[in-house]
């Protein structure tokens, strides 16, 4: 070992110091208007239509450029009018919705945007295959249009028609889409703020400002969007000022890291993608609603969010619905408490050990519960180790399973339609974040009817949720749904389907040097919409 | 002769099988993927008219019949997850990969082979040891780690390469400095390979070229007086490589299937990565027609070996003719 | 060699924690508590490290021995026969070379439930076919050499031939076929882990160096204590095989000069 070998040995080790003094590149002065800004994606969308998008992010967020709503999510995470008056009139029953659509919208191809087009887009999303259109459009049961004034009449009352259908459904233009067999097969062409001028497959986005948009002209001309899909050539883009932004979250331990880079601002703010821990309440034990119970008492919330998320989440609560949204229920958070944990199980009559100390089952046969894993999620691997520490200090042993991400919905959750059935004992799960932010989270959470509750992947069955769950959907008062909301909450937090663990914050970081608007939006990245439009 | 070509028919028939089935096999549903991710609300009627838009609740033999007979028309249809024509995605990600796995390929092999013949001539000496050593330190790294090592010196701290794609998407270059902007662009990627898979045709090369140096027709040359550097080269040379060169052709075998953990960690837009999210995303028919492509590609590889091993060592034709 | 067998026997001795447990807070620098500090989830990545030997010779042997008999036993019976044998048995070799990858893994996985034998059958069951084309080239050099051909014009029979001929030929170039296999092995799996497809929860060297990528170890200072100890331990490893190679080497050389001389 010398001249040679020890040069190159001094070389890799030089370059491994040098990672770990990266110093910024300096980039030109922090403008807000600029003509090219290139923003990282963290994978391919197809070409981003709202029938070929793929993820929520980044796909449905880079797809809020493209594409506009009748109303829209501000930066506040309200609901308000966008491509619509403000004199908008919704009905006593929440069954009618009327909006005046604005003059001058345009589409991106010059033509003008008419009611004609919305009522073409509700109709038309029934026949293709995108769920959450569908989902929307088929509870309108008609659309009357009188000049610019578009009527809606809903099938059944629905109080959050705005929110989860009208701030949702992008319009889409019909002088493009009628006619057309298969939407996927058409090229992305909105009303939105941004043109996509150019797609290759797995390499690059091209958006360029729509100079005709209603709200004004977009301020920065162009931005390049290459896909990088590694996430630790990502940041280190980031950080080499190769891009200035990039769709999606940075890892908690980067933020001491970033906050040294003086071109880099972190936008923090609060987080609606939910990290789950599911039970299967079909298979025994975690049939018992009590044994499930008595396993949330055993898990260390705190210590969970300290050490996966370096504190940067919200804690959960056994009502599910997230505090700040209308239909969080107080008072059902989550107590850790081992030793009550260990008296459930001792009186459920799981007393025998082995000799490891591990609890039998109930006629002393061993008892070894499989907790399954996305083995490409490194939060949810992690967090899955802790939950069997956790649980492993109550002497219940549970294995920690990783596999391929396919293959554990294939488990939890075969052909993604819940009478499908399952196989698993407890499998680590989450849900995007408009999934959370509907109203009636809760009943498509645990209704066991399989249509309703699309996403009751634990087979939770109860007649008394039913009963609410069924009363919930025919009512016509808010004020009720709220009420009748808060039961289920309640019903359920004693019955423990699934464990609600966090909701990781979502931290942006921005090159403040290459541009200087970026917007706060409150549960999305800085990466939005707003960041870009004229004030 | 004609029993090997009736070989190759079984053999190129089973793969197509196999290509057709084996993604079939895969836990999970495609279903995902065409609908997104609000599955969970479809109405089982809804859900039904998609599986039959797709023909995905054809019986599998008629999808299998519908398979055979698309590979000889050439219509392979439009990607689930990309919803662009197979056809262009495959054909536009070839030459990528073969950018990369074929500068890739020659250079371990020519690197290696010297290195090793070096070692094996310098045997027992000092700097013998010295080259094993080298070569297994560096061949005991996983690729990504090397990567990241390289991306972190020569891509940020150093600021000479780009460090993700194959060429400038912010920069639109024509002409030379296209293909400059190309070849800056290779440069971490290809090191990252090279060093992967240069230990496997340093080992083979030495232990082949030691074994060769003690035959006896190497020993009779030298007692016949040959200067010693002429035995190196023409004798030694031509017989030890022959190992090499089944490394070789197998790596070609591989080539077009590329390496997925460098194409990822680069975002380098080969036929690898290409599959590999055709796997995650369950796209049958993606799967079926890339992993068919690559298939083939290795079939070749190894008739061509055949081929070229009676050219390159005119034994072996009396052995393959027993 | 016998210092990395040691490591595995007595892990559990050696390292001051178990290496699931979770000892600190996470992304703690070394200390004396913690040599090597604490990984993501504030394990002690000296006991991991520790541990790892275990997991990572298993997986390691495990993988190479599936691979080393399937490799051999196909290898050297198409090289030596050749003819029709060889033909089929190259033929299936090839087979085995064009099923694609990824899909196999995953089929694999889903099956057999990720453990670590999940991962070692996957590596050997994958890797075998590289073997067997070179052992057979090898084989059939071997088998068209003069002295072999004039030792079986005596009546050498096959088995003799094979066991005292063409087995000791043979043996240099697979013996370091066998380490490359060895160390392909214990990096494929953290390569499969960097891919999602691997089994993150085992505690090998491979997964420690995929934790360590994924939560950006490269970024920060943490590349001192959290990568580059299991990388130098593959090192140590690789290179021990090596030269345990590189003696033996000698002695078969030796030995073939005599045969020859």
């Amino acid at each position: 070992m010398r001249t040679r070998e020890k040069r190159i040995a001094a070389l890799l080790m030089a370059s491994m110091i040098a990672t770990a003094t990266i110093s910024p590149v300096q980039a030109m002065a922090g403008e807000n208007e600029v003509e090219m800004l290139t923003i990282g994606m963290s994978k391919d969308q197809s070409t981003i239509t709202p029938f070929t998008y793929i993820n929520g992010t980044p796909g449905f967020d880079v797809m809020r450029f493209i594409y506009d709503s009748l109303f829209t999510i501000n930066e506040e995470n309200e609901a308000v009018p966008w491509m619509v008056s403000d004199d908008y009139e919704v009905s006593e029953d929440y069954k009618t919705y009327k909006v005046t659509l604005l003059d001058g919208i345009k589409w991106q191809d010059g033509e003008p945007l008419t009611a004609e087009d919305v009522k073409f887009t509700f109709e038309y999303v029934l026949t293709q295959g995108n769920g959450r259109w569908i989902g929307i459009a088929s509870g309108v049961e008609s659309i009357d249009i009188d000049g610019n004034e578009i009527t809606f009449h809903l099938a059944d009352p629905k109080p959050d028609f705005i929110r989860s259908g009208l701030a949702d459904m992008r319009i889409v233009a019909k002088h493009v889409y009628e006619g057309v067999e298969d939407a996927t097969t058409v090229a992305s062409m909105g009303s939105g703020a941004y043109k996509m001028a150019d797609y290759v497959p797995d390499q690059y986005y091209t958006l360029e400002a729509f100079e005709d948009y209603f709200k004004g002209t977009p301020t920065v001309k162009t931005l390049q969007l290459p896909i990088i899909s590694n996430s630790s050539v990502m940041q280190q883009s980031l950080i080499s000022g190769e891009i200035a932004a990039y769709t999606g979250s940075i890892s908690p331990e980067l933020i001491e890291t970033y906050e040294a880079a003086q071109n880099i601002e972190l936008i923090s703010t609060e987080g609606y993608v939910s990290t789950l821990l599911l039970f299967n309440c079909e298979r025994a034990p975690l049939d018992e609603a009590d044994f499930r119970v008595a396993l949330t008492y055993a898990i260390d919330l705190d210590e969970m969010i300290e050490q996966v998320c370096l504190g940067k989440a919200d804690k959960g609560t056994a009502g599910y619905v997230k505090e700040g949204l209308a239909e969080y229920t107080e008072g059902l958070d989550y107590v850790y408490d081992p030793d009550k944990a260990a008296e459930m199980l001792d009186a459920l009559g799981y007393t025998q050990t082995d000799e490891d100390g591990m609890r039998l089952g109930k006629d002393g046969e061993k008892m070894d519960l499989e907790l399954l894993v996305q083995s490409g999620n490194t939060t949810r691997t992690r967090t899955a180790e802790l939950i069997a520490q956790h649980l492993g200090k109550v002497g219940v042993k549970v294995t920690v399973t990783s596999m391929e991400g396919g293959s554990v919905d294939d488990k939890v959750w075969p052909e993604f339609d819940v009478s499908k059935g399952r196989d698993y004992d407890m499998a680590m799960w989450g849900w995007s974040a408009p999934v959370i932010q509907k109203a009636g989270a809760i009943v498509t959470a645990c209704y066991s009817d399989f249509v309703a509750g699309g996403d009751n992947l634990s087979g939770y069955r109860s007649d008394e949720f039913d009963a609410l769950a069924a009363e919930y959907l025919a009512s016509e008062d808010v004020a009720e749904r709220v009420e009748l909301a808060h039961e289920m909450q309640t019903l359920a937090a004693s019955e423990a389907p699934f464990m609600t663990l966090f909701f990781m914050d979502t931290v942006s970081a921005v090159n403040t040097e290459q541009y200087s608007g970026w917007k706060e939006a409150k549960g999305t990245y800085a990466f939005n919409v707003f960041s870009f439009l004229p004030e | 002769m004609k029993q090997k070509k009736s070989y190759y028919i079984i053999l190129i028939a089973a793969v197509i099988t196999l290509n057709f089935f084996l993604p079939r096999c895969l836990p999970g549903s495609p279903i995902s993927q065409i609908i997104g991710e609000n599955v969970g609300g479809m109405l089982p009627e809804e859900r039904e008219r998609i599986l039959e838009t797709y023909h995905l609740n054809d019986s599998l033999p008629e999808q299998f019949i519908e398979y055979i007979k698309n590979i000889f028309t050439l219509d392979w249809g439009i990607s689930y997850s990309k919803k662009q024509p197979i056809k262009d995605l495959i054909f536009d990600a070839i030459p990528w990969t073969l950018l990369l796995c074929g500068t890739n390929l020659i250079l371990s092999t020519v690197l290696g082979t010297v290195l090793g013949t070096a070692s094996a001539m310098l045997r027992k000496k000092k700097k013998d040891l010295k080259i094993v050593g080298l070569m297994t330190i560096l061949g005991s790294m996983p690729s990504f780690w090397i990567g990241m090592v390289l991306i972190s010196f020569f891509g940020v701290k150093l600021g000479w390469f780009p460090i993700y794609g194959a060429y400038s998407v912010v920069k639109k270059y024509t002409g030379v400095a296209k293909i400059l902007d190309i070849l800056r662009h290779l440069v971490l990627p290809v090191i990252t390979m090279t060093i992967v898979s240069l230990m496997s045709f340093f080992t083979t090369s030495r232990v082949s070229v030691l074994e060769t140096i003690h035959q006896d027709y190497v020993t009779l040359a030298e007692m016949r007086g040959i200067p010693k550097k002429r035995i190196q080269v023409f004798y030694i040379m031509r017989n030890a490589l022959i190992p090499v060169f089944t490394v070789f052709m197998l790596e070609v075998g591989y080539v077009l299937s590329g390496s997925v953990v460098i194409e990822s960690l680069f975002s380098y837009p080969g036929i690898g990565y290409l599959l590999y999210n055709a796997v995650l995303s369950r796209d049958y028919p993606l799967m079926q027609y890339g992993f068919l492509i690559t298939s083939v590609m290795v079939i070749l590889a190894s008739w061509l070996t055949d081929v070229l091993y009676c050219k390159i060592d005119p034994r072996m034709v009396s052995m393959l003719e027993k | 060699m016998t210092l990395f067998i040691f490591l595995a026997m007595l892990a559990p001795w050696i390292a001051p924690y178990s290496p699931s447990e979770i000892v600190g807070s996470s992304f703690s620098r070394p200390s004396w508590e913690h040599l090597l500090g604490t990984n993501d989830i504030g394990q002690d990545i000296f006991s991991e490290v520790v541990y790892g030997t275990r997991y990572s010779l298993m997986i390691g042997l495990l993988a190479t021995l599936l691979s080393w008999l399937i490799g051999a036993v196909v290898g050297i019976t198409a090289g030596w026969f050749g003819g029709v044998i060889d033909d089929i048995l190259m033929k299936i070799t090839t087979f085995f070379i064009t099923i694609p990858y990824f899909p196999l893994v995953i089929v694999l996985s889903a099956f057999m439930r990720g453990s670590l034998f999940t991962t070692a059958f996957v590596l050997g069951i994958t890797s075998w076919p590289g073997m067997a084309k070179v052992l057979r080239s090898q084989t059939m050099k071997i088998k068209s050499s003069e002295y072999i051909t004039s030792i079986q014009g005596m009546g050498a029979g096959n088995r003799y031939l094979l066991l005292h001929h063409v087995l000791p030929e043979i043996l240099p170039l697979m013996v370091y076929h066998v380490i490359m296999r060895f160390k392909s092995a214990i990096l494929s799996e953290s390569s499969l882990s960097f891919l999602g497809l691997g089994s993150a929860v085992n505690k090998s060297w491979g997964a420690i160096l995929y934790y360590a990528q994924a939560k950006n170890a490269f970024l920060t200072d943490a590349w001192i204590w959290w990568i580059l100890p299991p990388g130098i331990m593959i090192i140590l490893l690789v290179f021990g095989l090596m030269m345990i190679a590189y003696g033996l080497e000698g002695s078969t050389n030796q030995r073939l000069e005599e045969t020859n001389g």
